[in-house]
């Protein structure tokens, strides 16, 4: 799976889960997500649920931080890395 | 560098954005100088930080790291001296050493928590090693959570690790004055460090440790005017504000919070804030999101999220998250009472505790269980609102504090009876209580629509920051925060030069100075805290004091406890080291030199009754105020018709009006004297006190019309303190009465001459005029029942009592005080003795 493919499933798991109803165009790749509370600890726990069934990855609990996961972009490459 | 950025119509180069963030430095360290913020040490801090911050901007980036170890290190070295700081950075460098040993993880981890409890046991003494007491709160600080921390990253491999990193960690510059310390996680330390352009992250520093001294200030108001203990809740309005204050505390941690993270920015590590807004919290995950994030934080990496991630396949998601959320809230209390071990020296197990992080566990708890089925509102832009929305918001935010206010006084509280008291009260409004209460909670919502409106208006903040190409604009934000710290100064200064309202000057002037409120002065005086931890652990200005006090100050081994009233006495002929100095006592257990029970021909004797200032706490035996006056009395002889002076100090630390009458009627009229000499400060407090101490206790105090005052008042085993003052704030003065009445009776039946001297308070208090006036009808009570009164209260002549407290957790004349006290005492009963 490339990168663009990884970016754009978490984005519409992201915007399904999270962010009904926004328009698509404001979730850039760089937008902060923990850092500005739209994935608050509870979100993040469900992401990662996500991830590790989505892609058949294991997310370790010290990778479940804003390092890794505060952006699609650093989503993906977390993800990508583990493919 | 940083290029030029063209601000709304000013071009600033580099070095003017620099200088700007300079200067304002400068400003804060004047207001930090100013307001004595902290403490003395920390001004030093502040100018350090201050040049340092020049020096290390202006270095070359490879060298900005090891700057900023040599610039911490040198605060270490300012403030503690170099002795304690080498012991400081000696064990931290072991410590991190052996982090690093080329041994096994979990080998390492084992030798850490050997040396751990091997200091741990220095700590309680059980050990003895040569390390000073001084260094326990700040190395508890340093390493006590954020070894945990690097431990945890360094087995993850989760950040970048190297010498200066570690030693930049550990000794982070503005640790040295905070021995409660956010818990600065390493991860984020290395990532944020200079991830923005520098002078935005140096501008963000300076506005936030502005915040932070805005939030001190407004902490020192509280305290100082609004803060009441339990004792004068009186009807429901008091208990609203006794409820509003307790939490309010807290607003000195978040303060210094704020300013230890601006100082990190200063050099360059963007972290993210400490503390937001949280009196504002629209739930209970939303407060535990607020208040404290790096303790969250913390606890989520390394415990809620191992947990959750282990148990999540294995018993589902929702099992997990219950179970890894009651994990780490029993993480959070033990974590608590391990902080306040390596600051205070023990562990406190209370029940206080127990109940205020079980509440909030399963508010948490409930709160993420209906947010993990119903989700949370989130949004990327401004958010559809309507008066509806406003208004819940509004709501939510209340019902949210108001239930936050309850815990914390459950929390801060000495005992469940104080807590029931103030719901009590609380639960019978009048119309005036309801009004104030309605008023401000509706403030509170009020505020909380006005600073969501403002968010939202704010809303893509973060989508522009992440997008924002070069430098941020810092002129407008400078100028801010440079007006605000001369308009601070303004204030500060303006009473001096010209005329205002007295009342205004001295609200100023009493924010000026990190000084105890009236309540909390009265209380130290009496030694009233000495077992009350939560006080000294919740009320910081005290607990300031506290944390600096030796452990064992307060025992005193020439006492020991006797059957019946007074409960205990001094032991005859004991030497004892107590509280920093030698004391002695004589053949009949009195605080003073060697007497006979008959007088010496020639001789006037006194018999001086009293408790611990009178006794002489901390100052050597011949520096004791009697010893000063007698000495004076027979060098100088003012009346010539007796060859000496004899002052019998029969006080005794600890003793109030009741157990002095006790211990009178118990063995000073063995002796043979002429007058007797009855000393106070604050009689009418004391005698309050007494009664409900001996109510406590279940002491049988031998005189039964003090018995049915008890019983009138409703006194008890189990009412608690602060109601029990209450209680006896009705009867106090009656009985003061009564008791001098009794000195004056039994005087007369022995042929001696009834005196009574009033010392000084030795407090530095922020409204005295309520202890004034007491004291004032304490004098006209002694004259009314016939006692010749000495006023002493002059005797410190303008001279600030905190000069002369014998150490600055205790608040007892040291020798220079005594010698004053003695000399006035000297001057009246030479007036006395001449009539």
């Amino acid at each position: 799976m490339d990168r663009q493919a990884i970016v754009d499933t978490v984005k519409h798991f992201i915007l399904e889960q999270f962010l009904p109803g926004e328009d698509p165009d404001e979730l850039a790749t760089d937008t902060a997500l923990m850092t500005t509370g739209i994935l608050d600890s509870l979100a993040t726990l469900k992401l990662v649920t996500f991830l590790e069934q989505e892609f058949d990855i294991t997310v370790e609990a010290h990778e479940a931080d804003a390092a890794n996961l505060n952006t699609l972009d650093l989503i993906a490459d977390l993800v990508h890395g583990k493919l | 560098m940083t290029s030029p950025v063209q601000t709304s119509k000013y071009k600033l180069g580099p070095l003017a954005r620099f200088g700007m963030v300079a200067a304002q430095l400068a400003l804060l360290t004047l207001v930090v100088r100013t307001f004595d913020i902290e403490s003395g040490a920390f001004f030093r801090v502040m100018v350090i930080a201050s040049i340092g911050f020049v020096v290390h901007h202006l270095a070359p980036s490879r060298l900005r790291l090891p700057l900023f170890v040599l610039i911490s290190v040198a605060g270490i070295v300012t403030v503690l001296g170099p002795a304690n700081a080498a012991q400081i950075v000696g064990l931290g460098l072991l410590l991190i050493g052996i982090a690093h040993l080329p041994v096994r993880f979990s080998a390492r981890v084992a030798l850490i928590l050997a040396l751990g409890g091997l200091l741990a046991a220095a700590r309680v003494g059980v050990v003895r090693a040569p390390l000073s007491t001084a260094i326990w709160p700040i190395f508890g600080a340093m390493f006590m959570f954020r070894m945990i921390v690097y431990l945890y990253d360094l087995k993850n491999r989760a950040a970048p690790f190297g010498p200066w990193r570690a030693l930049a960690y550990f000794f982070m510059l503005p640790n040295v004055c905070f021995p409660l310390f956010p818990v600065v996680d390493y991860k984020s330390f290395c990532r944020t460090y200079y991830d923005d352009e520098d002078v935005s992250i140096y501008q963000t520093g300076v506005e936030w440790i502005f915040n932070g001294i805005v939030q001190l200030l407004i902490y020192r108001w509280v305290y100082q005017n609004l803060l009441v203990g339990p004792d004068a809740v009186a009807n429901a309005s008091q208990a609203a504000l006794f409820l509003f204050t307790a939490y309010a505390m807290y607003l000195k941690i978040s303060g210094s919070f704020h300013m230890i993270v601006g100082i990190l920015h200063v050099f360059g590590f963007n972290l993210g804030p400490t503390n937001n807004k949280y009196f504002l919290s629209q739930s209970f995950t939303d407060y535990w999101r607020r208040i404290n994030i790096y303790w969250k934080d913390f606890l989520q990496k390394v415990f809620f999220n191992p947990v959750y991630f282990r148990l999540n396949k294995k018993m589902g998601a929702t099992s997990a998250l219950v179970f890894a959320t009651l994990v780490a809230f029993f993480v959070t209390w033990a974590l608590h009472s391990y902080q306040w071990f390596w600051i205070r020296g023990n562990f406190p197990v209370i029940w206080q505790d127990i109940a205020f992080w079980s509440i909030m566990g399963l508010l948490v708890l409930g709160n993420m269980l209906y947010e993990n089925k119903y989700g949370r509102q989130r949004s990327l832009k401004k958010a559809k609102v309507s008066a509806a929305s406003e208004v819940t918001l509004a709501l939510r935010t209340v019902g949210t504090f108001v239930v936050i206010c309850v815990s914390w006084v459950i929390w801060s509280s000495e005992s469940f009876g104080e807590v029931t008291m103030v719901l009590g009260k609380l639960a019978r409004p009048d119309l005036r209580a309801v009004l104030w209460i309605v008023l401000g909670l509706g403030a509170l919502g009020a505020i909380a629509i006005a600073v969501a409106r403002h968010e939202r208006g704010k809303a893509g903040g973060a989508l522009a920051r992440a997008s924002r190409k070069g430098p941020a604009p810092i002129l407008g934000r400078a100028y801010q925060v440079g007006a605000a710290c001369v308009a601070i100064l303004f204030i500060a200064y303006a009473p001096l030069v010209i005329d205002i309202d007295p009342a205004i000057s001295n609200t100023v002037d009493n924010l000026k100075t990190s000084r105890l409120n009236a309540r909390d002065a009265q209380m130290l005086d009496r030694g009233y805290y000495e077992d009350l931890t939560n006080v000294v652990r919740f009320n910081t200005t005290l607990g300031d004091l506290y944390n600096e006090k030796p452990p064992n100050w307060e025992r005193c081994w020439a006492m020991h406890p006797i059957d019946g009233y007074p409960d205990y006495e001094f032991m005859p002929n004991k030497n004892v080291w107590f509280k920093g100095t030698m004391m002695s006592t004589n053949q009949w257990g009195l605080r003073d030199r060697d007497c006979e029970k008959s007088k010496p021909a020639g001789t006037y004797r006194i018999a001086m009754l009293g408790a611990s200032h009178p006794m002489g706490t901390g100052v050597e035996d011949d520096q004791v105020m009697d010893n000063v006056a007698e000495d004076r009395l027979t060098r100088e002889s003012p009346t010539g018709e007796h060859e000496r002076y004899e002052i019998l100090n029969f006080s005794v630390g600890g003793y109030g009006p009741i157990q002095m009458l006790a211990d009178m009627d118990r063995r000073v009229f063995d002796f043979e004297f002429d007058a007797l000499l009855w000393t106070g400060i604050d009689d009418i407090y004391w005698t309050a006190k007494d009664l409900v101490d001996a109510a406590n206790h279940g002491f049988a105090i031998p005189y039964p019309h003090v018995m049915d005052v008890m019983r009138e008042a409703g006194i008890g085993r189990d009412t608690p303190f602060s109601d029990g003052l209450n209680r006896m704030k009705p009867h106090s003065e009656a009985l003061l009465s009564w008791i001098y009445a009794q000195v004056v009776e039994r005087c007369a039946e022995h042929g001696v001459v009834p005196m009574a001297a009033f010392l000084p308070h030795m407090s530095d208090i922020s409204d005295e005029h309520e202890l004034l006036a007491r004291k004032a009808r304490q004098m006209e009570l002694a004259r009314a029942a016939g006692m010749v009164v000495l006023d002493l209260t002059k005797a410190y002549r303008g001279v600030d009592p905190r000069t002369m407290w014998i150490a600055p957790w205790d608040s007892h004349p040291n020798a220079d005080g005594h010698r004053m006290l003695g000399d006035e005492l000297y001057e009246a009963l030479k007036v006395q003795l001449a009539l």
